[in-house]
């Protein structure tokens, strides 16, 4: 019984080795001539500008606090979606209204971010 | 086993009739906020959604029929009885002149009137959720729903110092106590294998001692809840938020603190000790016991050295929350006690935080008793109407606040617990001290520069309504009591 | 080995312990929202072990509830902390002493 998770460990060693192994064997094989060209970042993308230890700007954050209250509601449809079949044989359209409902109410609220102007990237504002 | 076919009838929409009212006012609000252009008439029209919504719902929980047996609906995770509809209309009630006391106010604290307007009410649809809310799940989220928008509201205000700190406060400490409260739901579930209130009473009353009422799992998971419910009330030890709150938050969302979620905390937390939990009195009532003298104790003591207003009222707040929980004991007599006394509680507080707005010309996050000096000879008839709702607040005889104390007392006295309800007199005899001091500045002292620039004639005529009802209460109190019995002792 | 429901649950109490001393000791805001999420996680394990234990959906169903309502608390909290920093600057909780109790 202690080997249960076996399989799980081996599983890990292979994906580290197998990691430890493609970087390990370039490494080998390649001839090394390095120029500043080659050590950026993206070789073929624009040049990156300083560190990359800077401060996000902040309409990250906003978009990020919208898409997380909405992004959980999914959890609810998954549920909903996985029963529906067996319920529309016995309850007809009855759950379909339901969740129409609750998206409904996700909707208005939706509606109001974007007349508050939270989902533009440059906020306007608003006329008072 | 949750039901997977959900029950949907129309009889259920009726009695879901009050919440459905507020929830689609709150929608209605948001939509307004959406709508009009004017930052005015965003705000007028967003006011009078929510005054309809509040209406709609007193109406149709009035249309209850009072006599019928309760029942659950939507597969057991509400009730729709006497009970829920005694604290709708109530609610709706609180919920009206909330807005209506708060409207002129709303300019001078730097709060958009349709903001506050739809948290407001979004606040108010999780009161009327809680209420009614017959399973521990649904306790959960309606004191959430509740309290989210609450939150915000105390941090709302534009430019204040104290506001956004008070909002802090309480939503660090408000989160705490849910998640203490959850975390004692899970160990109640764990131990009664059930959510809803009706099959913990059930598991309780077949199960054995040592399984059921003296298991160690479930007295801990009742303490923590009583942990979390005890923070929505304020009762003491955890009332420790209450003062700065009140005091840091714009007068108009302390107001919706003070009376609003206190009346849906405490009938949630009436309706959860009452309909799953009595059968274990033995052992919960020593720790309600605590509950109750010690939140007595606390906020007269507490009060005694308050020279502002605010962080006065919420000390006091935190004494009535310990008299409230006197009706505990005499239950099932004690239970309409306990409803009568938070209504009266609610309105009076209601009515002394919208004086308090009324005489505040300036949008001030604290008033001093210093700064109502004098109130008497230049505003005499507001500062009557103030008079009428603090001595409402000591209980003193012709207000209801009297009335309601005496119910109470009685009840406890009668169910033996003589010692709890003379400490109950002796700390109310003791914090009409504290009330007074306020009235004799009013009445007594020179006049201070606070000069009650709101002269709305709106605000003051409510009011005025509202210490007329106080004291009609108080001089006939059987009506009111008659309706809090009938609602509250089918609970038991 | 396979666990069975009394690991999960000290599992979850110790999760909700480490919360609620987070959130009593940690004076920074952000630190404090960490510690309330992970409360309300372990509760949702106590929830979700004690649902495998009695062969139930119940609890199961709470925990999808109560995640969402962590979600919002947690825009909720982390907005409060913002406005607060654009205010004073901080997101320590001991230096917002204006209210005293």
């Amino acid at each position: 019984m202690h080997f249960d998770y076996l399989s799980v460990l081996v599983l890990v060693a292979l994906g580290i080795g197998n990691v430890l192994f493609m970087v390990a064997l370039p490494k080998l094989l390649r001839p090394s001539k390095p120029n500043p060209q080659k050590l950026v970042a993206y070789e073929c993308g624009e040049n990156p500008v300083g560190t990359s230890w800077i401060q996000y700007n902040a309409r990250f954050f906003s978009v990020a606090l919208v898409f997380v209250v909405f992004d959980v509601e999914i959890v609810f449809m998954f549920p909903w979606a996985v029963v529906f079949k067996s319920l529309y044989k016995t309850q007809g359209c009855v759950p379909f209204w339901e969740m129409f409902t609750f998206v409904l109410v996700l909707l208005v609220g939706l509606a109001y971010l974007w007349a508050q102007g939270l989902l533009e990237w440059v906020k306007s504002v608003r006329k008072a | 086993m949750l039901p997977i076919v959900l029950p949907v009838d129309t009889g259920d929409l009726t009695a879901l009739g009050p919440l459905l009212a507020v929830l689609i006012a709150a929608l209605g609000v948001l939509t307004v906020d959406m709508t009009f252009e004017r930052e005015e008439a965003r705000g007028r029209w967003s006011f009078i959604v929510g005054l309809v919504g509040a209406g709609l719902a007193a109406g149709c929980a009035s249309l209850w029929q009072w006599e019928a047996p309760g029942r659950a609906i939507l597969g057991g995770a509400l009730y729709a009885d006497a009970f829920s509809s005694f604290f709708d209309v109530l609610l709706a009630t609180l919920l009206g002149l909330t807005l209506v006391v708060s409207w002129y106010c709303l300019d001078r604290v730097k709060v958009k009137p349709a903001e506050f307007t739809g948290l407001a009410v979004l606040s108010f649809s999780g009161m009327f959720l809680m209420v009614r809310a017959a399973d521990m799940l649904t306790l959960f989220l309606a004191i959430e729903l509740m309290s989210l928008p609450v939150y915000v509201l105390a941090g709302l205000s534009a430019g204040s110092k104290t506001g956004r700190e008070a909002a802090l406060k309480y939503f660090v400490l408000g989160s705490l106590a849910s998640a203490i409260l959850l975390y004692g739901m899970a160990l109640v579930y764990g131990v009664t294998a059930s959510l809803g209130y009706t099959d913990i009473a059930g598991y309780l009353a077949t199960a054995s001692r040592e399984s059921g009422v003296e298991n160690p799992l479930f007295l801990a998971g009742l303490a923590l809840m009583l942990v979390g419910l005890g923070f929505k009330v304020a009762a003491a030890p955890f009332h420790m938020w209450t003062p700065d709150v009140y005091e840091g938050a714009p007068t108009p969302v302390t107001t919706l603190m003070a009376s609003g979620v206190r009346a849906a905390a405490a009938a949630a937390l009436l309706r959860f000790l009452a309909g799953a939990v009595l059968l274990t009195r033995g052992h919960w009532m020593m720790l309600v016991w605590a509950l109750a003298a010690l939140s007595m104790i606390a906020g007269n003591v507490g009060a005694l050295a308050q020279t502002n207003v605010k962080r006065l009222l919420a000390y006091s707040g935190i004494a009535h929350a310990g008299y409230m929980l006197l009706g505990l004991f005499a239950l099932p007599r004690g239970a309409g006690g306990f409803s009568m006394y938070v209504a009266v509680y609610a309105l009076s507080v209601l009515g002394a935080f919208g004086a308090l707005q009324w005489f505040d010309d300036r949008g001030r996050e604290t008033v001093d008793i210093e700064d109502l000096a004098g109130a008497g000879k230049r505003h005499p008839w507001m500062a009557s109407v103030m008079t009428v709702f603090l001595l409402s607040l000591a209980g003193i005889p012709p207000t209801a606040g009297f009335a309601a104390k005496w119910f109470v007392f009685a009840a406890a006295v009668q169910a033996g617990y003589v010692g709890l309800a003379l400490l109950g007199v002796m700390t109310s005899l003791f914090g009409a001290y504290y009330y007074l001091r306020v009235v004799i500045a009013m009445w007594m002292d020179e006049p201070a520069d606070i000069s009650g620039a709101d002269q709305s004639p709106t605000t003051g005529l409510v009011l005025g309504l509202l210490a007329l009802a106080v004291l009609f209460i108080g001089c006939f109190p059987g009506w009111l009591w008659f309706l809090a019995d009938l609602a509250s002792s089918k609970l038991v | 080995m396979t666990p069975a429901p009394i690991h999960y649950l000290v599992v979850s109490a110790l999760l909700f312990t480490t919360g609620v001393v987070g959130v009593l000791t940690r004076r920074n805001m952000l630190v404090i929202l960490m510690a309330i999420e992970l409360m309300l996680n372990g509760a949702n394990l106590a929830f979700v072990a004690f649902s495998r234990m009695h062969h139930q959906l119940d609890g199961q169903v709470v925990s999808v509830f109560v995640m969402t309502v962590a979600a919002a608390e947690a825009a909720i909290g982390l907005a409060i902390v913002v406005q607060l920093f654009r205010q004073r600057g901080t997101v320590r909780v001991d230096e917002t002493t204006l209210l005293r109790g």
